[in-house]
């Protein structure tokens, strides 16, 4: 189909955006800032719904598409589409079920249907549809000319309500331009990628629009699409040239090109965080004992006395963080901070032997032991933990502190039994100045999303998050809740419930718009029954948790408890793969190759793909799940010492002994030129510079600071 | 005691009845002896499981390899001059999920599901031959390095599995505190040899000896059985086992021990001798009575 195109001047500017954004995007910082920019799939966004929570499904848009569909089925593209007319856009909202487990706002749904549409299909709708289509190209044309802002909502209604006619690419092609300009790169590549796969028939070079989608999704770092692009550049287009910068060149090999930019500076990006260890064993610069031989031995006896209960308090590996100089950690509700370079304990907020006689509480399982979090945001702690004259206390409400992060004093306390009876789950995630932390009334399950003022503690704003599955605790009778996960995909914020959802959040509106249920049945929990004379399952002997890590604009997630793993795209609302695990394994990293599960094993999974890879037992013996990622070696600390494992095959590189051998369970991070271990009884630390000192017992810091 | 052949020992005569008698209605002496030698053991043995546990079975088989090769490539890394790895036969389960155990322990019908877990593993026997020539220290030198190597690979050591210990007051079997390593005899057969030589030399003294008593004089040997011979308390002895295990097996099983210590193997006969006619002539009525 021959016509002049109203956006002949973009090719040049689009060149020149390329050019210009070449040096900032095949670099680290650039990688980093790509999260930060926004999203989309290349369809539009729309406004959802006010309420918020998980979202139910607008019955009236539902039995519209239903019909749809029907008549789709048997052609009657006539009838198809008047039942679409009986539903005009603006009554087009809310969410509907888009197959796979993802809720989309309704437009989204809409759009695929008329994408999806087979020739007949397409024939029929343009043959309705082009007039209208015609009228609000002209008044974009004329928008364009007078340079209107209000051409972009033009443009989207086109998109949205007419792409299939002959004036949807150019609007596809105008809104890809917009949003990379926007540095939305995801969202420009979707636009660009819509004409592609959606519009066979356009009058733009498809060579040109594939190189710019490869580069909108090299820049979003989403490489493995881009690859793809390439693979198919090389096969359909493989001498058709593009004009970038002035210059002619092959479309592939531009591609090519600006992948191995991209591949370069990633690499890059690794060697600046090697970890090399010493070679036989590490000695440890410092130690800090929280949990004394006196105490070891009194927890043991508790353990030992009170066996039926299975909490898992003897391989708990206590929460921390670090800003850099300082390690932070809330063993069970005292918050202490360690001094990274000397190993002294700065400060504390209760003396150690205080939890001694609380032992006992806590191994009688009336204490959720993973509500004790940690966050340290500029100079401030923040955690949640319950007072030691609280633990006996059936059910008790959660209290948020804030700690000065230089001097342990206290700043400020919201929630707990004193006020207002407001439970926080011990998760938090660093938001705009603020802190994301969900709340719920004491004993209720419906949650809130809360922006907590770091200043007051005080709650910005708030949205309703819907209800959170409670676990029976079996001692108490009471109900615990898993702890939710954050992650941002470019612009959007995600969380994961534990509960059988990830949520699409906007902040900014405070609404939910958007959602992916894991679970198409309600899953049944296993292990709510405990008997006397089963072993500690290894879910609780190792804490593991639900996580959610963010990947090159994919999410990688897995329940706690559940064995299936999900690699979905929030952006495009699609399961990219999702598998069967370990219940008992937690995602410990996602690199650019490989998922790592962990849980007395250690696997990866390709990334692409989901296969299982490579596997290998580890002596894990506790909580404090973790891994280090360095060059081709990923690290872990067990108590036979740090482990270094091939990335690609899985062997075992080396053992790095350690003095670590009567830990249940270990972390390890790398904290400046330190390598910082938190085990369940002590923080110690490992100067990576320093070659192996002769052995010789580690200097103890004293229990006063 | 031969220094040569490493062998301790001990060649005592130990009888274990007087039986000795005078075979009704005949001419002859009748004896039981048990011959007895205590040998150093000569080989080690520990076992291990390799093992593949998920719920899709490429998973399984991925990890089963995985395990496999990194426990005998550490194990092989020692170097130990004689060790090897044998590998035995492969088993396929599918184990039951949480759910159906949980509903089975309610006392209700487990349901099977399809996303059972499966499981490939594989034991591993570990063998060293000739520590009889090692001295003490040497081997449980050895010993600890296959025990670390194995805890580093992931692979759990010990001895034989089945052999739990069994606790007469539970009722019920104990694997704490298992032996982790076995010794044992390479040469069973030998060993035997040698004891029933034992024993032979010790029927004929005990023979002479009541002969002498007797004023006789010991004949030839007119009939010899094998009897079955006592276990040592100390020593590791399943009778069981040795149904269970293939035939080349059974009689090594009987002679191995949890503890670095000799071996005992010991037979017993029963000898019949004739008495030389002449001496018979010569005897006092008294002792002819009964003949």
């Amino acid at each position: 189909m021959l016509r002049q195109s109203p956006w002949a001047v973009f090719p040049s500017v689009i060149g020149i955006l390329f050019v210009l954004s070449l040096d900032g995007i095949f670099t680290p910082e650039a990688e980093a800032q790509v999260q930060a920019f926004a999203i989309v799939n290349g369809v539009p966004q729309v406004d959802g719904p006010a309420n918020a929570g998980i979202l139910a499904v607008d019955e009236a848009v539902q039995n519209t598409l239903t019909d749809f569909e029907r008549h789709a089925e048997r052609n009657d593209w006539q009838k198809a589409f008047r039942v679409l007319e009986n539903l005009p856009p603006e009554k087009r909202v809310g969410m509907l079920p888009a197959g796979n487990g993802f809720m989309v706002p309704a437009r989204v749904r809409f759009w695929r249907l008329l994408v999806e549409a087979n020739a007949e299909g397409r024939a029929a709708f343009r043959l309705f549809n082009e007039p209208k289509a015609k009228q609000l190209n002209e008044k974009l044309q004329k928008e364009l000319a007078a340079n209107d802002p209000q051409s972009k909502t033009t443009a989207e209604v086109i998109f949205d309500q007419y792409f299939i006619t002959s004036f949807g690419d150019d609007a596809a092609n105008l809104l890809g331009d917009i949003a990379f300009e926007k540095g939305d790169f995801a969202d420009a590549a979707g636009h660009w990628r819509s004409i592609v796969d959606y519009h066979a028939d356009t009058n733009i070079p498809l060579p040109r629009l594939m190189v710019k989608s490869a580069t909108a999704y090299i820049a979003a770092g989403r490489v493995g699409e881009a690859e793809s692009i390439l693979a198919q550049l090389r096969q359909r287009y493989a001498t058709d040239k593009v004009t970038i910068g002035g210059k002619e060149r092959l479309a592939a090999e531009h591609v090519s090109e600006l992948l191995g930019k991209k591949s370069a500076a990633t690499l890059a990006a690794n060697a600046g965080h090697g970890l090399e260890l010493p070679a036989g064993s590490l000695q440890p610069s410092w130690q800090v004992p929280f949990l004394s031989k006196k105490g070891n031995t009194l927890l043991q006896a508790t353990i030992s006395s009170n066996s039926y209960y299975q909490s898992g308090l003897g391989t708990m590996v206590p929460n921390y963080d670090t800003d850099g100089e300082r390690v932070y950690l809330n063993w069970m509700g005292i918050v202490f901070a360690v001094d990274v370079k000397s190993g002294k304990l700065l400060w504390r907020t209760d003396s150690f032997d205080k939890l001694h006689p609380h032992f006992a509480t806590m191994q009688q399982g009336r204490v959720n032991l993973s509500q004790y979090g940690i966050q340290v945001i500029g100079d401030r702690v923040l955690t949640t933990a319950l007072g030691l004259d609280r633990l006996n206390y059936w059910q008790p409400a959660i209290p948020l502190t804030s700690w000065n992060a230089k001097t342990g004093e206290k700043q400020w306390s919201v929630g707990g039994e004193q006020n207002g009876n407001i439970s926080y789950l011990g998760q938090f995630y660093p938001w705009k100045g603020g802190l994301l932390v969900v709340t719920h009334a004491q004993q209720q399950a419906a949650m809130t999303l809360n922006s907590v003022n770091l200043t007051s503690g005080a709650s910005d704003w708030s949205m309703p998050l819907g209800t959170f599955q409670q676990q029976n605790n079996p001692y108490t009778g009471g109900s615990t809740f898993s702890l939710p996960e954050f992650a941002e995909v470019g612009r959007q914020l995600c969380v994961m419930n534990n509960s059988g959802a990830v949520l699409q959040v906007s902040p900014t509106e405070k609404k939910v718009d958007g959602q992916f249920v894991l679970y198409e049945t309600k899953q049944t929990t296993d292990m709510q029954n405990y008997y006397g004379n089963q072993s500690l399952p290894e879910e609780k002997r190792l804490h593991t948790r639900g996580r959610m890590l963010v990947r090159d604009g994919l999410l990688f997630l897995k329940e706690v408890g559940k064995s299936e793993m999900f690699c979905v795209d929030m952006q495009s609302q699609q399961v990219i793969w999702k598998r069967p695990t370990i219940s008992s394994a937690m995602i410990v990293d996602v690199d650019d190759q490989f998922v790592y599960l962990m849980n007395s094993e250690l696997a990866a999974y390709d990334r692409i793909t989901g296969k299982l890879q490579w596997s290998l037992i580890l002596p894990v013996s506790g909580g404090g799940l973790s891994l280090v990622s360095s060059g081709d070696s990923v690290f872990v600390a067990t108590r036979r010492g740090i482990f270094e494992i091939g990335r690609q095959t899985g062997r075992v590189v080396r053992i790095v002994r350690t003095t670590e051998t009567d830990s249940d369970g270990i972390s390890m991070r790398v904290i400046g030129q330190y390598l910082v271990t938190v085990s369940n009884s002590a923080v110690t630390g490992y100067k990576l510079a320093d070659l192996p000192a002769p052995a010789s017992p580690p200097p103890t810091t004293p229990n006063t600071p | 005691m031969s220094s040569s052949k490493h062998l301790l020992i001990l060649g005592f005569a130990v009888l274990l009845t007087s039986s000795t008698s005078f075979a009704q209605g005949k001419t002859g002496i009748s004896v039981k002896a048990t011959g007895v030698v205590k040998l150093r053991a000569d080989v080690l043995e520990l076992e291990g499981q390799v093992s593949g546990n998920a719920e899709l079975a490429g998973d399984a088989i991925t990890k089963y390899r995985s395990n496999r090769q990194r426990a005998v490539e550490a194990i092989e890394a020692l170097q130990i001059p004689s060790l090897k790895v044998n590998s035995g036969r492969i088993e396929i389960t599918s184990a039951m999920d949480a759910a159906a155990q949980q509903a089975m322990m309610r006392g209700m019908a487990a349901t099977a599901s399809a996303n059972r877990p499966l499981s490939v593993s594989e034991p591993l026997s570990i063998r060293i031959d000739g520590i009889d020539k090692l001295t003490n220290e040497q081997i449980i030198e050895t010993l600890v390095k296959i025990l670390d190597a194995g805890k580093d690979a992931g692979v759990t050591l010990g001895a034989k599995a089945g052999q739990p210990a069994y606790n007469p007051y539970t009722g019920g079997y104990n694997t704490a505190g298992a032996a982790l390593a076995r010794f044992r005899l390479s040469d069973v057969e030998g060993s035997r040899q040698k004891a029933f030589e034992d024993a032979m030399k010790n029927a004929t003294r005990q023979g002479e000896r009541l002969a002498k008593l007797a004023g006789l004089k010991l004949g030839k040997v007119r009939s010899i059985n094998e009897s079955a011979a006592a276990t040592s308390q100390t020593q590791q002895f399943n009778p069981y086992l040795a149904f269970m295990t293939q035939d080349a097996d059974k009689e090594a099983e009987l002679f191995t021990s949890p503890s670095l210590q000799d071996i005992t193997v010991s037979a017993v006969i029963d000898v019949e001798f004739e008495v030389e006619s002449e001496a018979v002539e010569k005897a006092p009525k008294t002792i002819l009575k009964g003949i």
